[in-house]
């Protein structure tokens, strides 16, 4: 069965060029914090494993691998939220019906519209809760077993 | 070499957000060499529950070592290619950046040898 595939304009994605600068800006804005914030917060929770694990008593060893856990997760959850900018500006989900009535912006009629429209971060941010607050009850367990 | 690129749209913007990524990467490299300076010179901050700091000493402590300096030096290459990667197709003006893919494989193998240590530390209290 063929993969089924997105086009941009009609280009696939590594020669897809925006068409004008106001579009570029629109892709690079989420590049910003997709491939940027995202991956910088991943990098840090492995810091934290890493100075956890070694440095601190042995103790801290398991907290190290709760922060190494901790870091996958987030890496997981930022490549998937990096994904959502290659389906917001594929051809197919231009007329797409689920997306036919989206929250207008009040006072932007009629003004110029880049892609889909914008499906904010509301699943992601509830993952990126639920992983959070099960790294610090995990984190509480393994202080009350010291 | 420094060029001069003409700020047009989020051009600065953007390349500012590629050298914080670098520098994501150097940290965590500067972590991973500490780990490994750590481990060679079996050394580690004292606490009341050991004083003097020192661990048992074990042969696992240099391929251990160098491990985690490989991998410090896996996290530089990537962060420099990332950097490089993501510059050049800014320059280009490409619409979306080909190295998130590939850097999150590189990424992932990086937190798997700090998972392992994890395991390892734990299971050889020698080290």
């Amino acid at each position: 069965m063929a993969k089924d595939h997105h086009y941009y304009h009609g280009k696939r994605s590594y020669s897809f060029y925006p068409q004008d600068v106001n579009e570029l800006v629109e892709f690079r804005a989420r590049q910003r914090t997709f491939d940027g914030a995202y991956g910088r917060s991943a990098l840090g929770a492995l810091g934290y494993a890493l100075t956890a694990l070694r440095l601190f008593d042995k103790r801290f060893y398991n907290i190290g691998i709760l922060y190494t856990v901790l870091s996958g997760l987030i890496f997981v959850v930022a490549f998937l939220r990096q994904r959502h900018s290659l389906h917001d500006f594929a051809d197919s989900y231009w007329a797409h019906p689920s997306f036919a009535n989206p929250i207008r912006t009040v006072g932007q009629s009629g003004k110029r519209v880049f892609g889909r429209p914008f499906v904010t971060a509301g699943r992601i941010v509830v993952s990126l809760a639920v992983v959070v607050a099960a790294v610090e009850i995990g984190l509480l367990v393994l202080i009350f077993q010291v | 070499m420094p060029q001069l690129c003409e700020n047009t749209g989020s051009a600065a913007r953007d390349f500012a957000m590629l050298e914080r990524n670098l520098l994501s990467h150097l940290r965590l490299a500067a972590l991973l060499l500490l780990l490994a300076a750590s481990i060679l010179l079996n050394a580690r901050l004292p606490s009341s529950s050991d004083p003097s700091g020192d661990t048992p000493h074990s042969s696992g402590r240099i391929p251990l070592a160098s491990i985690e300096v490989a991998a410090a030096v896996v996290a530089i290459g990537a962060g420099i290619w990332e950097y490089r990667r993501g510059y050049q197709e800014m320059q280009d003006m490409k619409g979306f950046l080909t190295a998130v893919k590939p850097h999150f494989y590189v990424m992932s193998a990086v937190a798997v040898v700090v998972f392992t240590t994890c395991i390892i530390l734990i299971s050889d209290s020698g080290i």
